[in-house]
């Protein structure tokens, strides 16, 4: 089974850099639960705070879920186990189910960016 | 004899007084902030040499410190350069680290720099340069979910400053890799060497190779550059 980690506080147009501690810790324990219970993690973000394009807050929080990401995928490295970010462009809604399904098997520790904002910009 | 005044944060010891140092041997004046006293002595040792460093010791996860660095700034006439530096470890494996060691790196190394930034926004002169100190690490480690966290999260928060604060301030960030420390030192020898053997360049690298970086991006020299990150780590990061 793949959990689905979704941060509402992504949208908070007031995120602070204290809503980015909170959500960081929040999403820190969900990982920490999920590997506790062997699943596959796929964390939503939106594409364009890869980038820092709706502010530096939401770029913190989601530079943050990456590392998290990143790290765990490090450590946890193992054949068939995998953690990933899915980053989707605007017009499609975080909560799309469907976009999850199309991360690839075989990836971990990646940030599969979907759509083509990005093209052209520094890769994530 | 350049009149700019740079705040570094984590200036007591190490790469922080390393970073102090250049930018002061290229004419800035220095304001040293650390939450440990020895900043006292470190300024004073830099102004035993000729440079101008007065120390500030506060606490950048505590409001109060906070304020004294922006009293500072002010009392300063403004800021031209700021290095977000300080940065600490609490190493542990996913399952093992504790929800306070994750909170008290994200404090350390990502809440405190998003805050006073933004603190100093308004002393910050026109053309400022701010250098958040990341890491190779922001690119996975292990037992560090944590630092990793941080350290990536501050890559993220170095892009959107610099899309908000262009043209009137650059922000840019600099990731060290492996650098000769207490703490790289503090390992078993063989697992050091290990670790150097995987550099491309053939050496652990010296406080003074990033310090000349943060400097690079402290100056005009890099006028043109904003939102990036320039990884310091002997072509570790790109190497197999």
């Amino acid at each position: 089974m793949t959990v689905v980690l979704r941060t509402p506080a992504i949208d908070d147009p007031a995120l602070d850099a204290r809503g980015v501690r909170a959500a960081l810790l929040v999403a820190f324990g969900q990982v920490q639960k999920a590997i506790g219970a062997d699943e596959d993690i796929v964390v939503v973000v939106p594409a364009a705070d890869l980038l820092g394009h709706r502010g530096p807050a939401r770029a913190a929080l989601v530079g943050g879920l990456v590392g998290i990401v990143r790290a765990v995928a490090f450590e946890g490295a193992r054949p068939g186990w995998r953690i990933n970010a899915l980053a989707l462009p605007d017009e499609v809604d975080l909560s799309d189910d469907t976009a999850v399904e199309r991360v690839p098997d075989g990836l971990s520790g990646q940030v599969v960016t979907m759509g083509t904002a990005l093209i052209g910009k520094v890769a994530p | 004899m350049s009149t700019r005044t740079a705040l570094v944060t984590g200036g007591a010891r190490g790469l922080g007084l390393a970073i102090a140092r250049v930018l002061a041997e290229r004419g800035h004046a220095l304001l040293l902030v650390d939450r440990d006293d020895a900043v006292v002595a470190a300024a004073e040792e830099l102004a035993t040499d000729g440079h101008r460093a007065r120390a500030v010791v506060a606490d950048l996860t505590h409001d109060t410190g906070l304020a004294s660095v922006v009293a500072a700034a002010a009392d300063a006439g403004g800021i031209d350069v700021l290095v977000n530096n300080a940065g600490i470890t609490r190493d542990a494996r996913l399952l093992k680290m504790t929800p306070e060691d994750f909170a008290a790196v994200i404090d350390v190394n990502l809440v405190a720099p998003m805050r006073l930034a933004e603190a100093l926004a308004e002393h910050l002169r026109e053309g400022a340069s701010v250098v958040n100190m990341s890491s190779r690490a922001a690119l996975g480690n292990f037992g560090q979910t944590n630092y990793v966290a941080s350290k990536s999260g501050l890559v993220g928060f170095t892009r959107g400053l610099a899309l908000a604060w262009a043209p009137r301030v650059r922000v840019n960030a600099v990731a060290p890799g492996l650098i000769d420390s207490p703490m790289s030192r503090a390992m078993p020898e063989d697992v050091l060497v290990g670790l150097v053997n995987k550099i491309p360049a053939a050496r652990i690298g010296e406080a003074d190779d990033v310090a000349r970086a943060v400097a690079f991006l402290a100056s005009d020299d890099s006028s043109y550059l904003t939102g990036q990150v320039l990884t310091v780590c002997g072509g570790r990061s790109v190497a197999p």
